[in-house]
């Protein structure tokens, strides 16, 4: 108990702040070896930049069952697939994504149903996909990791095309 | 003053300049690679969060609200997918991001164990990683993040106010002083 109050001590606060300052450097060191910032990682967060689409209009993320759905009512592990939903204005992407270990099966639908090329971005490069004329599509062997589709409305001439948000798949 | 170069180089990359969308990343991606880690996430983990997370700015770099408070923005997407990736990879996750995760997650561990032959520094980074999520997010964030970033900055990133970084270091190290005095004497 007297290491509780001894902060109120100067002289023990005096010798807590040298203990911090060492146990600081001891830290800075560690945190450089144990978990330094991957430099792979910085490099792909340059050259993410590289993604930028400026001519397509956003789909935001507005519903993931992961997050989104109580978890008090699922049983652990029976959950069944993911289900993702993006929202442009005028415009709707639901995804039903499997997990076959680090491999991902993927099942889409557009709203309003048309068919559109669909160009799945992921880590590795893209992966190209069509959509029928009921905007169902599927990709059965896509690679775990960071993911965005871009759908180019093949039907609406002269429609900008739609990029969903990124997100770990 | 510094949040405003920030700004800038939100704007200068919004406006397509690749050099300011580097100099940003530089800047700022020790402070993303820190939440993810105060997580408890695997490196691979770590490594996909910090990805999405400067995917998701890349999407959204015209986009901000206040281009000034990009930090801010970069680490509530990164704590949101952290949080993502928990959640889908079916682990307990606290309703509350604040609130303690004790969880060490093996891989990480073991990498470390070869690393960290020492068994003091293994002691002290078994540890740190510990310490519930908001300390490990502070020191993580003022040992990776600073200097590249001011105290000032980092503070507005984590959402705290800047008068409240010196106090809760503190706190967060004598935590880390008192489990780790404990655990030498429960060794003993």
């Amino acid at each position: 108990m007297t290491d509780d109050n001894g902060a109120a001590d100067p002289q023990q606060a005096e010798l807590r702040s040298d203990e911090h300052d060492a146990l600081w450097q001891e830290l800075r060191m560690l945190i450089h070896k144990a978990d330094p910032v991957s430099p792979q990682v910085l490099q792909a967060a340059r050259e993410s930049f590289t993604w930028r689409t400026i001519d397509a209009e956003l789909a935001a993320l507005t519903y993931d069952s992961v997050v989104d759905r109580p978890t008090t009512s699922v049983v652990r592990g029976t959950e069944g697939p993911r289900l993702l939903s993006f929202e442009a204005s005028e415009f709707s992407v639901e995804l039903e994504v499997t997990a076959v270990g680090a491999r991902r099966r993927v099942v889409g639908q557009l709203t309003p149903p048309q068919p559109a090329r669909v160009e799945v971005r992921h880590r590795a490069g893209h992966t190209l996909v069509e959509a029928d004329e009921l905007g169902r599509f599927r990709t059965e062997d896509l690679a775990a990791g960071p993911s965005s589709l871009r759908c180019h409305l093949t039907g609406r001439r002269g429609a900008a095309p739609v990029v969903t948000e990124w997100i770990t798949l | 003053m510094e949040a405003e170069e920030l700004g800038r180089l939100v704007e200068a990359a919004a406006g397509g300049e690749t050099k300011a969308w580097e100099t940003l990343v530089e800047r700022c991606n020790g402070l993303v690679w820190s939440v993810a880690g105060s997580y408890g996430l695997s490196r691979a983990d770590s490594a996909d969060v910090t990805q999405v997370t400067w995917l998701r700015l890349v999407e959204h770099i015209g986009r901000l609200r206040d281009p000034s408070r990009v930090g801010a923005w970069l680490v509530t997407t990164a704590r949101r997918e952290c949080l993502r990736l928990l959640r889908a990879a079916n682990r307990e996750v606290p309703g509350d991001a604040y609130t303690k995760l004790e969880t060490v997650e093996p891989g990480r561990s073991s990498i470390e164990s070869l690393v960290l032959r020492n068994e003091r520094a293994a002691l002290v980074w078994r540890t740190f990683r510990q310490l519930g999520t908001r300390c490990q997010e502070l020191l993580r964030a003022l040992l990776l993040a600073y200097p590249v970033l001011s105290y000032e900055e980092v503070a507005s990133a984590l959402g705290m106010p800047i008068g409240s970084i010196g106090p809760t270091r503190h706190r967060c190290l004598e935590q880390l002083r008192r489990k780790l005095g404990s655990e030498v004497s429960t060794n003993i």
